[in-house]
């Protein structure tokens, strides 16, 4: 029972990071296909409105805006491998101060890594026997 | 596109997880989802004309 109990977990927390990485995908593996769809739908949407309006991703260990880019930048991950595709892709990395929406952009951004880790725990919970 | 525009994509994105992952079933998240999506936009809209009558 016990061995049960620790499969289980170790199940949660696999399937939370899978979540995490690739919004969405934890509920598609759980079988809950179109809320996982619909969920990481709406988030990567949301992180591809943000970066259309001019909006940028904030990196962790940079505090050249101060201490709150990094929680700014913690925000971000939360989307998983899009916010490390656009890093690497140097895909919404700059500030676009000239353009009128880009702080909007940037709080979308923002927004879909919070949102994300939400859907996240979601998945996590549903797994851990949490939730129904 | 204009700020309006962005209130309601933000008010519709957020609406759609929350609704997800706050109700179980069809019916119910649909309400829901639609209950947070109107606050969104009503509050929206009332924090808009509080702050319209404010001089600076």
């Amino acid at each position: 029972m016990e061995r049960l109990n620790k499969e289980g977990s170790s199940n949660a927390w696999m399937l939370g990071i899978l979540a995490w990485l690739v919004p969405g995908l934890g509920h598609v593996a759980q079988g809950r296909v179109i809320k996982g769809l619909i969920g990481g739908l709406a988030i990567i949407a949301m992180f591809a409105t943000g970066a259309y309006i001019g909006g940028h991703i904030y990196s962790v260990p940079d505090t050249s805006e101060g201490l709150l880019s990094s929680l700014f930048g913690l925000c971000d991950v939360g989307t998983g491998l899009v916010y490390l595709a656009a890093r690497m892709g140097g895909f919404a990395l700059s500030e676009q101060p000239q353009r009128a929406l880009s702080e909007y952009g940037s709080i979308f951004i923002m927004v879909a890594g919070l949102l994300n880790f939400i859907l996240a725990l979601d998945a996590f919970d549903i797994s851990a026997g949490r939730k129904s | 596109m204009r700020h309006f525009t962005l209130m309601i994509l933000f008010a519709l994105f957020v609406s759609v997880v929350f609704a997800l992952v706050g109700r179980e079933g069809e019916g119910s998240r649909l309400r829901y989802g639609l209950k947070i999506f109107a606050e969104f936009v009503g509050v929206g809209f009332a924090l808009a004309w509080l702050l319209y009558w404010i001089p600076w």
